[in-house]
């Protein structure tokens, strides 16, 4: 068997599984490169919450994509393998639950779906659940506090001298998206449950009395936000343990180069040693040798945007097609998708659609303001079509041919009637290479314009080098360079 | 007194049992006989209870059926009646009369699973004396039943007639109902009550006690420590205490032998709690009756525990809520949730992984950790001894008084309000219970971020001072008429406003209730209002609410770096005893640690959390070493100045900074061009057409030498890589929008919001020289710093 038969039946599907694999699933581990020390810090924190009860609040904070979902997951996994059943997981995230009433609602549900869980082939404990989801946002909140919050001094339980209540499980907070529970100046979901998270230590000592009892809580804020801790209201943020755990872009091209060998590389199996170690090698080969095709995707995608998950989806024809024939057309960067929309919707207009776009940024440069209507717009373009018509005529009168018809120069001959441009301008702003500029008066969007369509004043997004650069490059039309020329 | 309606007392002296001293029940002649039945109660006469309905007779060793008279069970009308040994009926302080009973567990309320030999040995008649003393209620009696050995139960039938009131006790069990003692001979066992009921009570409890109590005092003794004399000096302690209590006088000194005492309960009898309490019930017993009701204040279990054991399986209203399943946890923690052994535990996982020696400093780590924390049972409340004392006596002449009134507490976060206020009120209450043996008053905190919306403190409110519960707006008026109304039986209520910012509406209403209220002349609300400013009623807050809020305010400044240490070291004061100075925390360091938060905030937590997390990477450093290493250290380890600078350093070191070095190339031009940008025009915010156009024009313009030889290293070109993508020339940079909005996303740029892409605004988030500073390190940028 050669190397190329064994990668098309066996090794392909498992490297283009881990191409396509949705790693924030949470349902197995994945590994990630060069994380192993904040991986393990996050466990720490973890495990001490299981097993010493110790309540934290940590921040996970990290560029898009880098891996702060996965590797919370990769953290539970372990310990739910370690600790099966002794602690529950509830997540809630920043752009499902838009703000804390919803979360609250959201973590009761939760908790409800949990208690059914357990009740199941439990007879005793029917009548007991009433659910934590209640009608109303309040009796849900008093509910959620009144299950987690012992922190408050409770006179009646202090008379009565209740008894202790009886271990409870631990809980473990994952949020994502964090910040977008700390963009108002009332975080009431962060301060309870930081504030609950910072009580929850040390009940094993507390010896009855006031306080104690509650469950331990352990909160995981994940954001993309390398300020969302500035963001935290000040009471808030003394309630928070302090705890930052932070994940960054490689720094060096090596490092990047071992993230992608990582993300490329097969883990060795019992069956395919021999081929899985000769994959690997290949792959290091290509990504370590300069000049191949592979390595110039990543240099490339180094320096500009340096976004690992672009560089998973365009690998992944690569390797499907390409890998063993290498044929390298196949490996193309996929920066494009980042690539300008109004430049690729310019090579899409039509003559007279440029022409009017053209004279609108020739009104916008030349007099340098931001915002045209049609009606200056149109008069450019009369005086523009005019000029053409004459150095035309020009050009044609020293060869001896007259456009004059009858001897009378029509004025604008080749231009296009006002009703047929004003249906170019429509279609100009309806694409988008032309908006409504935002008219705000005291903060409210101003939206309703009557004056009619000719008087309405749009702001045009591309600038007239910009045209003029690209039609130089993409095609061969002398015109439009004259026509931008001012 | 009420409840001594349809009863009749006589006392039966022992001595001569033919002589009774019948007294027909009137509120003068009790108060009459009061002061002598206190006294003549033990030993020579025992007092019977007569009912006038139907003439049964209660005295000390009946055993009653006793209803269990809760309010919020009316709907369960098939309760079965609890069943109760009378201990003895004494004359008491709360009520005239006292019948104290030893509880019986019904085999419905017994857990099947727990049962010695499995369920099928017990009849559904089975009944289990367990240790719990409880006062009942005249009014809840319903008859008499028997209570029989396994014995007579061979001799009789338990019929259809007699199944309600005939029980079989074959074992005792303990005040959970869990563990259970080997079977006995009820009648034997009854004799000895008939002796003496408090030897009874102590053979019961001691009966009950896990053999693993029993184990902890064995090894205790092992160590060289009798328990006996532990026990005798605690016993000490606890007199000395109750004195100072009775001197009516809480003054912080006695806050302070409060702290001794529990101390040791921290670390020693904390473990065998169960027994401690079984030694001070039947001290208490002997002891002088009203202390029964100064138990109450230390948050002493009393009552009948087995209440709350089974209500959560029935669900009494206040227990509804639902529970999280307790865990089945490997480490050996009692059924009442205190820990057996803190060794035990810590030293569970590590034990296989380090030598013993290292796990005891480990250990000693934890310990540390946990002091530090701030959830950390603390007895004195060091440096706010004048803010407590202002509270302490402004509260107590208001409860005293019976009037309303506000006072309004303010301090940035961290600096012990909300400890102190429950401090005082948890002393306060505890003085006037050792005072007048009555609570004087009630007490109910609102947080005002722990409400969903302003409007819901007014259902917390009414919720304490009626028990029902009632939407926002029904709240609100019926607290307007209660508080309006003259009602002369209605305590003071102490409501604590904590975060009372937060609770503030637009036009103030809530507010202006939360003092109004207490400007009744009948109210009897007193308010402590907590926030973090203290110009707050000024600021925020309308003149009519500010002058409602009166002239009571308590500031309470930050911490200096003095106090923070003292605290520390307070908290640290703890540890010492058992730690054997295994770790220490030196003094530097906590110097050093003070200073350093005293100088940002005075954040008493702020100063804990370093120092825990010193403590933290002290113990990851210690951990690492070699073995050798570390037996050489005798594994002692010293927490020092350098380990609180990593801390403090973490704590305040930006992210930012990291993240700035990680960024591509591009990202930091684009961070460079809005620099420059900025900088030319002078103006913050730029506009991303701008910065695009700034950005062409120093591709073009700057040479870039590192990076082009860099790139030409990977044979690339610089001009290719910024602006080609897939062999076509773009004219933007490549990549840019997506930078853009990654860059947003991280929060190092705040942008506009627009459908054009050119007019938008953007402006920096963070400072530009944290920018400058990071690109001077990056030599891929050396040109553009130059320029900028």
């Amino acid at each position: 068997m050669t190397f190329q038969e064994v990668y098309g039946t066996k090794l392909r599907g498992r490297v283009l599984g881990k191409l396509s694999a949705k790693t924030t699933l949470g349902d197995k581990l994945i590994r990630l490169y060069d994380l192993d020390k904040e991986q393990h810090q996050m466990y720490k924190v973890l495990e001490n919450t299981v097993k010493y009860r110790e309540g934290k609040s940590v921040l996970l904070i990290g560029p898009r994509g880098i891996g702060k979902t996965t590797m919370v997951n990769n953290c539970l996994l372990e310990l739910g393998s370690k600790y099966e059943g002794q602690f529950l997981v509830i997540r809630i995230s920043g752009l499902y639950e838009r703000d804390d009433k919803t979360a609250i609602r959201e973590i009761a549900r939760q908790l409800d779906f949990i208690m059914e869980e357990e009740d199941d082939g439990d007879e005793e404990n029917e009548d007991v659940q009433d659910g934590f989801e209640k009608v109303s946002s309040n009796a849900t909140m008093r509910m959620i506090m009144s299950l987690l919050d012992r922190t408050q001094l409770n006179e009646e339980e202090d008379v009565a001298g209740g008894k202790r209540e009886a271990d409870q499980i631990p809980l473990i907070f994952v949020i994502d998206e964090v910040d977008k529970y700390a963009s108002n100046s009332k975080q009431t979901l962060l301060y309870n449950l930081f504030d609950i998270a910072q009580a929850s230590e040390g009940r094993k000592s507390d010896n009855g009395g006031g306080g104690g009892g509650g469950s331990t809580l352990t909160v995981i804020g994940i954001s993309s936000k390398a300020t969302v801790r500035e963001q935290l209201e000040k009471r808030v943020k003394s309630r928070f343990s302090q705890r930052m755990i932070q994940l960054n872009k490689c720094k060096t091209l090596t490092d990047y180069c071992g993230a992608i060998g990582c993300m490329l590389k097969l883990e060795d199996d019992d069956n395919d040693d021999e081929w899985v170690s000769k994959y690997n090698k290949k792959v290091d080969e290509m990504i370590n040798t300069t000049g191949s095709a592979l390595r110039k995707i990543i240099v490339e995608n180094f320096y500009t945007v340096k976004d690992l998950n672009a560089l998973k989806n365009s690998l992944v024809p690569y390797m499907k097609y390409g890998f063993v024939r290498g044929s390298e057309q196949l490996l193309k960067s996929n920066l494009e998708v980042y690539d300008d929309r109004n430049f690729e919707l310019l090579g899409s207009l039509t003559e007279l659609e440029l022409k009017l776009l053209i004279c609108t940024a020739r009104v916008k440069s030349r007099n340098s303001i931001d915002r045209v209507n049609f009606n200056v717009a149109f008069e450019e373009y009369l005086k523009m079509a005019a000029n053409e018509t004459n150095t035309l005529n020009t050009q044609l009168e020293t060869m001896g041919v007259s456009l004059r018809r009858n001897g009378e120069f029509t004025g604008n001959g080749y231009s296009s009637s006002r009703e047929l441009m004003l249906g170019c301008w429509e279609r100009l702003a309806e694409i988008g290479v032309m908006g409504e500029p935002m008219k705000q008066i005291n903060g409210v969007n101003a939206e309703s314009y009557t004056g009619g369509e000719f008087n309405k004043m749009y702001v045009c997004d591309i600038e007239l080098n910009e045209i003029m650069k690209y039609f130089r490059e993409e095609r061969e039309e002398a015109w439009v360079e004259k026509w931008c020329r001012i | 007194m009420r409840q001594m309606k349809g009863w009749q007392y006589s006392l039966e002296d022992l001595d001569d049992e033919g002589s009774r001293v019948e007294d027909t029940i009137g509120p003068r002649t009790t108060r009459n006989t009061r002061g002598r039945g206190r006294r003549s109660q033990r030993g020579e006469s025992r007092i019977i209870l007569r009912r006038e309905m139907d003439n049964m007779e209660v005295k000390a060793g009946d055993i009653l059926l006793i209803e269990d008279k809760d309010e919020d069970r009316e709907d369960d009308d098939n309760e079965q009646p609890s069943i109760g040994l009378v201990k003895d009926i004494i004359f008491g302080t709360d009520s005239f009369l006292e019948v104290r009973v030893f509880w019986f567990y019904r085999m419905s309320e017994i857990d099947s699973s727990v049962l010695p030999g499995g369920e099928e040995r017990f009849t559904k008649n089975d009944v289990f004396l367990s240790p719990v003393v409880d006062r009942i209620m005249l009014g809840t009696i319903l008859d008499s039943c028997a209570v029989i050995s396994e014995k007579s139960l061979a001799t009789i039938v338990i019929d259809e007639s007699t199944t309600d009131t005939t029980f079989v006790c074959r074992r005792f069990c303990d005040s959970d109902g869990e563990y259970f003692t080997e079977a006995f001979d009820w009648d034997e066992m009854y004799q000895r009550f008939k002796e003496n009921s408090d030897d009874f009570y102590q053979l019961v409890k001691n009966l009950t006690v896990k053999p693993t109590m029993k184990q902890f005092t064995k090894t205790l003794q092992q160590k060289g420590i009798d328990p006996r004399s532990i026990k005798n000096e605690e016993k000490k302690l606890k007199q000395k205490q109750r004195q100072q209590t009775r001197k009516k006088k809480a003054n912080y000194t006695e806050s302070e032998d409060d702290e001794y005492d529990d101390d040791d309960e921290f670390y020693i009898y904390d473990l065998d709690a169960e027994e401690d309490d079984a030694f001070d019930e039947t001290e208490e017993g002997d002891d002088d009756d009203f202390l029964y009701s100064s138990k109450p204040a230390k948050g002493r279990k009393k009552g009948r525990p087995r209440r709350k054991a089974r209500s959560s399986r029935r669900g009494k209203r206040s227990d509804r809520l639902p529970k999280l399943p307790s865990v089945a946890r490997r480490l050996d923690i009692n059924e009442d949730g205190r820990v057996l052994d803190i060794d035990a535990i810590f030293s569970d996982e590590d034990s296989r992984e380090v030598d013993i020696s290292s796990t005891k400093t480990s250990k000693a780590f934890r310990r540390a950790k946990k002091v530090l924390h701030t959830s950390a049972k603390i007895h004195s409340l060091p440096c706010r001894e004048d803010e407590f004392h202002q509270l302490f006596f402004s509260l107590e002449s208001a409860v005293q008084s019976q009037v309303g009134r506000c006072i309004y507490v303010s301090g940035t976060p961290g600096v012990g309000k909300t400890a102190t206020i429950r401090e005082v009120i948890k002393q306060l209450s505890a003085s006037f219970i050792a005072e007048t043996h009555h609570k004087m008053f009630s007490y109910v905190e609102i947080n005002g971020l722990k409400v969903v919306s302003p409007q819901a403190s007014y259902e917390a409110l009414w919720e304490k001072v009626s028990g029902k519960r009632a939407t926002a707006s029904n709240s609100l008026t019926q607290l307007e008429e209660y508080f309006n109304k003259d009602d002369t039986k209605r305590k003071p209520l102490v409501v604590l406003l904590d975060e009372m910012d937060q609770i503030v509406t637009k036009n103030q209403s809530v507010m202006y209730n939360f003092f109004n209220w207490p400007s009744y002349p009948h109210s009897k609300l007193i308010v402590i209002a907590v926030a973090n400013t203290m110009d707050l009623p000024e600021r925020m807050l309308t003149n009519k609410i500010s002058s409602r809020l009166g002239l009571t305010r308590i500031q309470f400044s930050s911490y200096t770096y003095t106090q923070l240490s003292e605290i520390i070291k307070s908290r640290l004061e703890k540890l010492g005893r058992l730690n054997e100075e295994r770790m220490v925390i030196s003094n530097d360091a906590i110097a050093f640690a003070s200073r350093k938060v005293a100088s940002v905030s005075g954040d008493a937590r702020r100063a804990l959390m370093i120092c825990i997390r010193a403590v933290e990477i002290a113990e990851m450093e210690f951990l690492a070493k070699p073995i050798e290493e570390r037996n050489k250290l005798d594994s002692r380890y010293t927490v020092t100045i350098m380990h609180i600078m990593k801390a403090v350093n973490e704590t305040a070191s930006s992210p930012i900074a990291n993240y700035l070095n990680s960024l591509p190339f591009m990202s930091k031009m684009l961070l460079a061009a809005v620099l420059l940008r900025t900088k030319r025009t002078g103006v913050a915010e730029v506009t991303v057409g701008d910065v695009i156009d700034e950005l062409n024009n120093q591709f073009h313009v700057v040479l870039f030498t590192e990076l082009n030889r860099r790139l030409s290293e990977e044979q690339l070109e610089m001009a290719r890589v910024l602006y080609e993508s897939n062999n076509r020339s773009q004219l933007r940079p490549t990549g840019i929008i997506f930078i853009l909005k990654d860059l947003e996303e991280n929060g190092i740029l705040i942008v506009q919001h627009l459908k054009l892409e050119r007019s938008r605004l953007l402006r920096l988030n963070v400072s530009q020289a944290e920018i400058l500073s990071s690109f001077k390190k990056d030599s891929l940028l050396k040109e553009m710093v130059q320029s900028t």
